[in-house]
């Protein structure tokens, strides 16, 4: 026990907590957890990753729930689960956000971001940050230089395969081959006046992250910064494009760089050869985003305060890329495919007081970040007792659904879960335990465009009374097409079990529903 | 615990819930004033959250009585109600029935549904 000073005043509190007094979060988009040396890969070079999940907690089983990059958002500034509620769409005014409950308090808060989904108009995810950086271009904002001339040596074909976009008659071979062909342009509008690896995307954030610590914060404020990076995320565009050297990951590759390759199903598509090259480019972007991540660790030990900032690392999701346990046969996100390598996430955790070095096998979700920042402030609260004045509302944490994982750190509990889940809203669900994985599938061959749409069609399938409700004498049936794989011998999901253990299934198929009708009325 | 979350249950010791018949039903439900009354089904998973939401719901509502009634086994009071899917929650006042919802509900869902009818 020891005692310290409670940020909102000046009342001493005891407390069973180490004293820390800022958090830093940082998001690394599309960052594959089977990407870094520390969770097991033997080839890709992560060290500064690598070393600060070796002094801190690693979390072995950590899981986002409603995906992709917008619904992990709101899960992780809310707390709450987004798979029973709500897809792709804008913060909501019922949504209570970590900044929202910081509001009034002497932390302040930060956003240093380049993620442009969460610069949506009208999607209002930096609300409440006292601070807000965006530092434009990435996919989605990509647009803004279109109008631009393009450097005549560079032509956007130069930058993917032929094949991908053109058939045997030259033709361009659907709107996924123009809509790659414009996105390639975008990006080379903006790549072409970049310098040094100082003007790469991940550079940039990690940058003004770091100068909003040292140049622009109240230094005799407590505060909570959260960077949300888009790198690793494509185009996949690491140094070797530029430089014209071979792809450390892939040197023998003779073929164009894959800066981007189209929305689809790889078969007949994309070869496997391809397939490879374009994990190899990405091998070396997440590399490149563990460097530029390591200046930003090392600058925040000397600036001193590593001792009293809990600093989180983590993902949104991985991504397919190809077949099997690359992608299970589609590329980028085209289907609503809550597979693991999408859905199982790195975390990683430093935090001052306790002693790390220890790897975490308990189930954990991203709506466990909220509770756990706000914990580890001191300020978790489910009704806010302090006082906003003038008649506005000072909100708590009692809306949130995810568990604080600081009790899981210092050993005082094994777990915080029994399973986790995951998936799409209104298209696919999946539940995950030490033993299996099962994948429900509500509508499994929506595109792209269907799920990433405020006006999803998951919103009219969550809707059907009939999924919340049973007929008397029915029994629960598993239904055809559903997935179960044996987590331990098959943990990569390419051999679906389902029809040798219907009893299993159908038992985690009701444990699923249980679970996510229960946070329905919740 | 299950999932970090508390099982739903009927926790029966803390809020009582009267199990009807269709032996019983007519009788308990015009001598009850203010109540809810829900079909359920053994094993379903909607039930068991449906039976947590009336626990809270009657804390937001103090005075209302709540009532089951087995689905299966009471084919007759099921059909009186059109309750062809479980849970469906009827809601009762002064003695009649005067509204009806299958599925699931929030506790404060279930507050305006009880107070809009």
């Amino acid at each position: 026990m020891v005692k310290q000073v409670d940020l909102i005043g000046n009342e001493e509190k005891e407390m069973t907590q180490p004293a820390i007094k800022n958090v830093v979060f940082i998001m690394l988009d599309t960052l594959q957890y089977n990407y870094l040396g520390c969770y097991g890969n033997t080839t890709i070079k992560t060290p500064n990753i690598d070393r600060f999940a070796r002094n801190g907690f690693l979390f072995e089983n950590a899981y986002s729930e409603g995906l992709p990059t917008v619904p992990v958002r709101r899960a992780l500034m809310t707390g709450r689960f987004t798979l029973p509620f709500g897809g792709w769409q804008p913060l909501a005014h019922e949504d209570t956000t970590v900044t929202d409950i910081l509001w009034g308090r002497k932390v302040q808060t930060a956003l240093v971001y380049d993620t442009p989904p969460m610069r949506l108009p009208k999607y209002g995810y930096s609300r409440g940050f006292d601070y807000v950086k965006f530092c434009p271009g990435h996919e989605l904002d990509h647009t803004i230089n279109q109008d631009d001339a393009l450097d005549p040596g560079m032509k956007a074909i130069d930058y993917t395969t032929q094949t991908m976009v053109y058939n045997e008659k030259g033709e361009l071979i659907d709107d996924a081959s123009a809509a790659l062909l414009k996105e390639i342009d975008c990006f080379l509008k903006i790549r072409q006046h970049w310098r040094s690896e100082d003007d790469n995307y991940i550079s940039v954030v990690a940058g003004e992250a770091d100068r909003w610590l040292r140049d622009i914060r109240i230094k005799t404020r407590p505060f909570m910064l959260w960077i949300d990076s888009f790198d690793p995320h494509e185009p996949w565009d690491p140094p070797s494009v530029w430089t014209k050297e071979p792809c450390p990951y892939n040197p023998d590759w003779k073929g164009n760089p894959i800066l981007l390759a189209p929305w689809t199903p790889v078969e007949g598509r994309i070869t496997d050869e391809e397939c490879e090259h374009v994990r190899a480019l990405y091998s070396e972007n997440v590399e490149l985003v563990d460097k530029q991540i390591g200046k930003l660790l090392n600058s925040i030990r000397d600036q001193g305060l590593w001792d009293e900032t809990m600093i989180i690392i983590t993902s949104d999701h991985g991504q397919p890329m190809g077949k099997g346990e690359h992608g299970h046969g589609i590329m980028r996100k085209c289907r609503p495919w809550p597979y693991e390598e999408l859905v199982h996430v790195p975390l990683m955790i430093h935090v001052p007081g306790l002693e790390g070095g220890k790897r975490i096998k308990g189930f954990v979700q991203n709506v466990d970040i909220a509770p756990t920042i706000l914990s580890a402030l001191n300020l978790y609260e489910e009704n806010n007792s302090l006082d906003g004045g003038h008649g506005f509302p000072v909100y708590g944490c009692i809306d949130m659904q995810g568990q604080n994982l600081i009790p899981l750190m210092k050993g005082e509990v094994d777990k915080v879960r029994d399973f986790a889940i995951a998936g799409y809203y209104g298209m696919s669900w999946s539940i995950i335990t030490e033993d299996y994985s099962y994948i429900h599938w509500l509508l499994k061959n929506a595109s792209q465009r269907d799920y990433a749409n405020v006006n999803t069609p998951g919103k009219e399938i969550m809707k059907n009374e009939a999924m919340w409700s049973c007929t008397a004498g029915a029994k629960q049936e598993v239904p055809e097409g559903d997935e179960l794989y044996d987590r331990r011998k098959d943990p990569k999901q390419l051999n679906n079990i389902i029809a040798q253990n219907e009893e299993v299934a159908s038992d985690l198929l009701k444990q699923l529903k249980l679970y996510i009708g229960e946070l329905k009325t919740m | 615990m299950f999932l970090g979350l508390q099982a739903p249950t009927t926790s029966k010791d803390t809020v009582k819930m009267e199990s009807l018949t269709d032996a019983t039903y007519k009788e308990r439900l015009a001598a009850t004033d203010a109540g809810a009354c829900i079909f359920i089904k053994k094993l379903c998973p909607h039930c068991k959250n449906m039976l947590k939401v009336l626990e809270k719901f009657s804390a937001l509502q103090p005075g209302v009585s709540l009532m089951t009634i087995d689905i299966e086994e009471n084919v007759e009071s099921a059909k009186a109600f059109e309750a062809e899917r479980a849970p469906t929650v009827l809601i009762v006042k002064q003695g009649k029935v005067v509204g009806s919802k299958a599925g699931l509900m929030n506790p404060k869902e279930m507050l305006a549904f009880y107070q809009s009818v």
